[in-house]
């Protein structure tokens, strides 16, 4: 509310879009849903983008740095531990790290995805 | 050497919760997102009807607390407790519970350093003289898991404001 209303237009926030928290999804135990509209009536300019397509964030960084008229909010739709389908099948996974072995799969994973 | 189990208090904690939860219908938790740390999780799946996740939101929490206790409900807020520090938050436990003297008994689990900065976070060293220094307000710190699964239960019984304060690391 501050931001908005003083005109800050130095501050870029980037919002990770991922519907979760430590127990269980936003959408079970406390949405923030609509964000969008929500950082809008509080005079922040939002940009909804892929949080995973690199070309899509810097872009929307460069228009969040040209934006003059006040704080720019940009939401970065992303999808818990994309890539390793370990990660994916759990429900949630905010305050849990995977375990040495968990690790080595995903970047295995994660490096054939890059290569295909 | 001794080589008795060790036990968290926190297992306990929630094992008593689970007996209470029967023998007090009119018993409410109330969590903040951490649920499955608290072990308040099993209540919830057993009486989903009384437990509350008020998400990341202690203020919230106790606030709701508080209205809860209005009602004539037993209200348990649960969270860690460096996350009752927050002044605003201090300042709704003082108004809300200790002075009206409402019957919330708030749950407690203290995070030990454990080496790494993001742990310093959790780490909560005044909370029990903090509560302390509130008008009403009883504070009960359990030793071990006996003790909490003993204490948990008088601490239902117990009318008025509580500060229930668990310890982190299992013990013998």
């Amino acid at each position: 509310m501050l931001a908005g209303f003083q005109k800050l237009t130095n501050l870029v926030c980037i919002y990770d879009y991922n519907h979760s928290q430590v127990d269980g999804p936003t959408y079970e135990i406390l949405s923030v849903d609509p964000v969008i509209e929500k950082m809008a009536v509080v005079h922040w300019a939002v940009r909804e983008i892929d949080g995973h397509d690199m070309a899509q964030i810097l872009d929307a960084l460069s228009w969040a740095v040209e934006y003059k008229d006040g704080p720019a909010l940009i939401v970065a739709k992303t999808i818990k531990g994309k890539g390793f389908a370990l990660w994916k099948i759990r429900r949630y996974g905010t305050a849990k790290a995977p375990n040495k072995e968990q690790a080595e799969q995903a970047l295995k994973e994660l490096m054939q995805e890059e290569l295909s | 050497m001794n080589d008795r189990p060790k036990m968290m208090q926190r297992v306990a904690f929630g094992d008593a919760l689970l007996e209470l939860g029967e023998s007090h219908p009119n018993m409410v938790v109330l969590d903040a997102d951490i649920s499955s740390s608290l072990y308040t999780s099993q209540f919830a799946r057993k009486f989903p009807e009384r437990h509350i996740n008020f998400g990341v939101a202690e203020q919230n929490m106790v606030i709701g607390a508080a209205g809860l206790a209005t009602t004539g409900l037993i209200t348990l807020a649960c969270t860690y407790a460096y996350f009752c520090y927050p002044a605003r938050l201090r300042a709704d436990i003082a108004a809300l519970c200790s002075m009206a003297k409402l019957n919330v008994k708030i749950v407690l689990l203290p995070w030990r350093h454990r080496g790494g900065l993001g742990w310093t976070t959790h780490q909560a060293t005044e909370d029990v003289a903090i509560m302390r220094a509130m008008p009403n307000m009883t504070v009960v710190v359990p030793a071990d898991a006996v003790a909490t699964a003993a204490l948990i239960r008088q601490v239902v019984d117990h009318i008025g404001p509580l500060y229930f304060r668990m310890g982190r690391n299992p013990h013998p």
